[in-house]
Formats: C-alpha cells, structure tokens, sequence
C-alpha cells in the first residue's frame, strides 16, 4: 500500500500549486509593459513640441492655434506653455486638455523672435 | 507485495500526475512563444524608432547626399523639419535599390515607410510599394515633423 499512495493527495497538491505558482511567475513577466510604449509616446511627444516650435505656433500665443496644430497629431493629451519676456518675467501660461491618468511627458524650452520682440517659452506635452 | 504496484491509488495518482505535468508542458511552451514573440516584437519597435530618429532628426552624410554617394541617411535640414529633396532621393533609392537602402538604415528585416500631409492626410512620398495588412509581424513607429511648411506625419515600419 505504501507504493500505491507514493502520489499522495500532498504531493498532487504541491505539484499543482508549484505549477500555478510558476504560472504566475511567468505570466508576470510576460505583462511587464514593455518599455518601448513609454518610450514611443515620449518621444512622439517631443517631436511634437519641435513642430510646434518650429512652425511657429507658439510664436503666435494663441491657444486655438496651438490646440488645431496638436489635434493634427493626437488626442487625449494635457499641454501647456508658460511665456516669460526678456526679463524671465512670466506673463502668459496656456493649459489645454486635462492631465491624463497615465501619461508619457515631454517638456523642452523655446526661443522665438517675432519682429523685434522676442519671446522665450516653456512648452510641456503629457500624452495618454 | 508485487501485485499492489499497481493498484487503483497508484494509477490514479499517475494518471494525475501525467496530466499535471502535460499541463505545465503545454503552458510553458504557449508562454513562452508568447515571451519570444513578444522579444521579436520590442526588438523590431526599436529597431523602427532608431531608423526613424535617422531620418527625422539626421541630416546624412554628405549633407547634400544623393543616391549615389549616399553614406549616412538622414531626411532633414534641421532637426524634425524635412528636406523635400532628400525625402525625394530616400524614396527614389528604396525604389531603386532596396538593399542599399535597408543596409543604410542597418537593419536586417524589410522596412516600410510613408510620409502624410497631417492635415489632409494625402501621401506624400512612400516606399516600397507594398501593403502592410500583408505581413503578420509589423512594428512601426510614427514621426511628427515639418515638410515645406506643412505638419506632416512619417510612418516608419519594420517587417517580417
């Protein structure tokens, strides 16, 4: 009889918890986020702000502009841009959207002269 | 004593436990295709994303290349504004010599890529001429930038 029960109840137990056990071990591996999402969105979200730099958007202060030239891109996104004058002296900041609950974020400074006056910026971007 | 060996217990028992361990066999081999094919899969996202970072940001070598004495790719005239010559001369070479191409942008899978009008959304320039929905396996990546003026948006895939 001591043969027969050498695949006793326990033994079955601990094999099934260990393979349920190394289920989850594995299965957690395989949903850590892949770090190449986050990175994309980061840099989606820069390249963004480049454009809007660059094409002189942020030039014109106006948040209608500014919010067409991102919708061309992306929705579901928060930016903003504070806009200091030469003096570093903060006198306009522009929010559009709302912070998301899960973001990729990118912010970069701006220089931008129009005529003789010159505008200094910084723009942030938080894509969901 | 002999003829217990394999009594009823026993062979239940082993019949369990066979089936325990085809059952782990079974998952073990499922995750871990899903592990490998999710690897093959990150890897092929990075190799699009350093590919296009080439082009969007780079300005080759020479600076003015062309197809023919191209050394390094690179589409742009300053960082994420594009030169329409040079996006020219990258659609011209893909179409012409695919190797050299792909060799350029060091990558050993197919590659795809494809430039839009962001607001009207017409194609602008794209090579090869292929469909993506024809491959299982693509990783692509998608390139804010300036052509001429206009917002537009550079899909860059790698393929299997």
């Amino acid at each position: 009889m001591r043969k027969g029960i050498f695949l006793s109840a326990d033994i079955i137990t601990g094999i099934v918890i260990t393979a349920f056990a190394i289920s989850l071990i594995i299965f957690r591996l395989g949903i850590l986020s892949s770090p190449s999402h986050d990175t994309l969105k980061t840099v989606q979200a820069s390249d963004i702000l480049i454009v809007l730099h660059k094409s002189g958007v942020l030039g014109t202060q106006n948040a209608t502009l500014i919010k067409n030239a991102i919708d061309l891109f992306v929705s579901g996104y928060y930016f903003s841009v504070q806009y200091y004058d030469t003096n570093l002296t903060n006198y306009m900041n522009i929010t559009i959207g709302s912070v998301p609950s899960s973001y990729s974020f990118a912010q970069r400074p701006f220089y931008w002269q129009q005529g003789n006056k010159s505008i200094i910026g910084v723009e942030e971007l938080m894509l969901s | 004593m002999k003829a217990q060996i394999m009594t009823a217990d026993f062979v239940t028992s082993l019949i369990v436990f066979a089936g325990v361990l085809i059952f782990i066999g079974v998952l073990w081999a499922g995750v871990t295709t899903d592990l490998t094919n999710r690897k093959t899969f990150d890897i092929m996202t990075m190799q699009s994303l350093y590919s296009s970072e080439l082009l969007v940001k780079g300005l080759g070598n020479p600076e003015n290349w062309t197809a023919n004495n191209v050394q390094v790719l690179g589409l742009a005239e300053s960082g994420n504004v594009l030169d329409p010559n040079k996006v020219d001369q990258f659609e011209n070479l893909t179409f012409s010599n695919y190797f050299k191409a792909k060799s350029l942008l060091g990558l050993t899978s197919d590659f795809y890529f494809e430039i839009d009008n962001a607001k009207t959304g017409s194609v602008i320039a794209k090579a090869p001429d292929i469909s993506l929905n024809s491959y299982s396996n693509v990783a692509s990546v998608t390139r804010y930038a300036l052509l001429n003026g206009t917002e537009v948006k550079m899909l860059f895939a790698v393929i299997q």
